[in-house]
């Protein structure tokens, strides 16, 4: 049981700047995801905590103690591999009690706990296998199984799904929640997956090029992006983005035409020129009189006074059905959108064919051109 | 089977017999040698003697020196604990050596390499000279300890790099994870590094053993009692400018040839499980 801290914390190799003054706390038995693209610095922000690597400015703290020089036995952590990283000379039950056995542990105690861990995660039947006369999954969860019977107040996973099929994934990511839930004690867990991301955190911290985008919840980032940056890397399809100029009361580009006094704009975003607005596939609807049979081009996107605050006129390009949805796949003057439609909203449309959209204002979101950052007042 | 792939088969099961053959008659040789009762010479194509006897052998192992006391179990001592010896202190040295070079960085670390192989590019003649002035200096000519020194220093540098080759193959996934179980690093060392490099070490130990087991240059050199010398060079005394005994030669051969030929077939798993290394993944 402990809480984890990072302090100002950067790691430099020679030049190469890989983690950029993170700051950021972890409650005592709270789930944190760090996540980002590859090549972000979330793997070194985890070893940094395991002490396989040490900062090169700032503290880091596990419960109450600065633990920068705290060589990793003595931290009190255990850390799940991508690779698993068994040992493939010992069996099953030999890996699970490799540390316990240099920890100097009694032997009853040892038994117990690995009849304890094995129980929990289904191995008892494999104890005496060695690792590769395991599937996977079972790998997997062995790797889990050693960092459990340690009983350590913080737990590490560096991607420990990635090299699992589809369906595995999504079994193991329940199961590391139901862990989580029995076990209660902080985890740090790095993904580059969004979906392990949003499941699985209480909290995200969501890095890039070694900074730290925006540390929130899952909605919090989903709904509330600090910048476009998150906006762009959670959600699938990606949000859609369109560079656009005030025009009056409007935001304005090419087929975009979105009323400024129906966003909730901060103080930058009332003297934004030039905005970058942002909207997802899902949020953008058909038109109502458009359904099924296309738009009657040019007066929909006009500004007249019974246009909705948000209109969008594209081309469709191509259709992606999915069962019950489809992604359009759309431009908007020179941006390629995707739009998600249900099929019976699509009826017979082709390549081709001139479509009009409209979004909720609540849905829309708008960024600064050259920073990236938000320019709305989230409320709720 | 159609007549083109029989062909075929036929054809390299030829080449395969004729490269055999061509390999094996001169050990056929020698044991037909060992076996007959004259020098041997004059036997034909056919190498098996008419009368086969084991004079040869009698006489090789029963043989005395100028005290009249019997010499071959010594030499034969001799070269057990030389060849033993090396291997054991090439494989204590390379082992922790290699593992170095492998894991760790230093200054001098490339250049120490090099070094190693360099060493390895000098035919063991050219060092026989300076290395017999060495041992002269260090008080260790015609005594084992010195001739153990030399066969461990030429056989170091093959061996660490053998081993390097093993150890970065290692991935370290499994050492940083031993060391997130509170392993030191003496003991990821010889807990997860040793084990898992075990076929490279076999090999490693049989080629050391091999070396020294069968090296004459610098052994002729270094020693020269009759009671210090190791079996290729009691062998080579067999043949001298004044007698040639080809007969006991060849029973020599014979029985010096045996225990290399005992320790491929007890680790010849290992030697394949070695040379196909790389393919086992953690």
């Amino acid at each position: 049981m402990a809480q984890v801290r990072f302090a100002a914390v950067r790691k430099s190799f020679g030049d190469v700047h890989v983690v950029r003054g993170l700051d950021v706390e972890v409650a005592d038995g709270e789930f944190l995801v760090v996540v980002g693209p590859s090549g972000c610095g979330k793997s070194t922000v985890l070893r940094l905590l395991a002490g396989l690597e040490t900062p090169s400015e700032g503290r880091i703290e596990i419960g109450d103690r600065v633990v920068n020089e705290v060589p990793p036995r003595d931290r009190d952590v255990a850390m799940v591999f991508q690779s698993y990283a068994l040992y493939p000379h010992l069996t099953v039950r030999e890996n699970l009690e490799f540390g316990l056995r240099l920890a100097r542990t009694p032997g009853d105690v040892i038994a117990a706990r690995v009849d304890e861990a094995a129980e929990m995660l289904g191995l008892t039947p494999l104890l005496e296998r060695l690792p590769k006369a395991l599937s996977g999954g079972q790998r997997q969860r062995v790797a889990m199984g050693r960092a459990i019977v340690r009983r350590p107040s913080v737990f590490l996973f560096d991607e420990p799904l990635s090299n699992l099929d589809a369906a595995l994934r999504a079994q193991m990511r329940v199961e590391l929640k139901r862990l989580h839930r029995e076990l209660a004690t902080t985890m740090v867990y790095v993904t580059h997956d969004q979906v392990e991301a949003m499941t699985m955190a209480d909290r995200i911290l969501l890095l890039n090029e070694g900074i730290a985008q925006q540390i929130g919840t899952p909605d919090d980032l989903y709904f509330r992006p600090a910048n476009r940056f998150v906006a762009a890397f959670l959600g699938s399809p990606r949000m859609n983005f369109v560079r656009a100029a005030r025009e009056g009361d409007a935001f304005v580009a090419p087929g975009v035409r979105v009323a400024t006094e129906a966003l909730p704009l901060n103080a930058a975003g009332q003297a934004a020129g030039e905005v970058v607005l942002g909207v997802r596939p899902h949020d953008l609807r058909v038109r109502s009189g458009a359904r099924g049979g296309g738009a009657p081009e040019g007066a929909l996107v006009e500004a007249s006074a019974d246009a909705p605050p948000v209109t969008v006129r594209a081309t469709l390009e191509l259709l992606e059905p999915m069962g019950w949805e489809v992604n359009l796949h759309v431009r908007v003057g020179e941006e390629p959108f995707i739009v998600r439609a249900e099929v019976r909203d699509v009826g017979s449309w082709s390549p081709g064919q001139e479509l009009a959209f409209t979004a909720a204002p609540a849905d829309v979101r708008v960024f600064g051109v050259d920073d990236g950052a938000c320019l709305l007042e989230y409320t709720g | 089977m159609t007549p083109a792939p029989l062909l075929r088969q036929l054809g390299r099961q030829a080449a395969l017999l004729a490269v055999s053959i061509v390999t094996l008659y001169p050990v056929l040789w020698v044991v037909g040698i060992a076996l007959s009762a004259d020098a041997g010479f004059g036997a034909g194509l056919w190498p098996w003697p008419e009368h086969p006897t084991l004079d040869n052998f009698r006489r090789v192992l029963g043989a005395t020196d100028a005290l009249g006391e019997p010499v071959f179990a010594r030499q034969l001592l001799n070269s057990v604990v030389v060849a033993a010896a090396t291997t054991l202190v090439g494989i204590v040295l390379s082992t922790t050596a290699a593992y170095g070079f492998s894991r760790f960085s230093f200054p001098g670390k490339e250049q120490g390499l090099q070094a190693f192989l360099i060493t390895q590019m000098f035919p063991g003649v050219v060092m026989a000279i300076p290395l017999y002035i060495l041992l002269d200096h260090l008080r260790l000519l015609d005594s084992l300890t010195g001739l153990t020194l030399v066969y461990a220093t030429t056989a170091v540098p093959f061996c660490v790099w053998m081993l390097k080759g093993y150890f970065d193959t290692i991935p370290r996934d499994l050492e940083e994870a031993a060391i997130m179980d509170g392993a030191s690093q003496w003991t990821l060392f010889t807990r997860i590094v040793l084990p898992l490099a075990r076929p490279a070490i076999v090999v490693t130990a049989l080629f050391s053993f091999m070396t020294a087991w069968n090296e004459f240059i610098l052994a002729a050199t270094f020693l020269n009692d009759e009671r210090s010398v190791t079996l290729p060079v009691a062998l080579q005394r067999h043949v001298d400018a004044f007698s040639t005994d080809w007969g006991a030669f060849a029973a020599g051969a014979v029985i010096v040839s045996l225990p290399v030929m005992a320790l491929f077939f007890l680790l010849q798993k290992h030697l394949v499980g070695g040379l196909t290394a790389g393919g086992v993944k953690g």
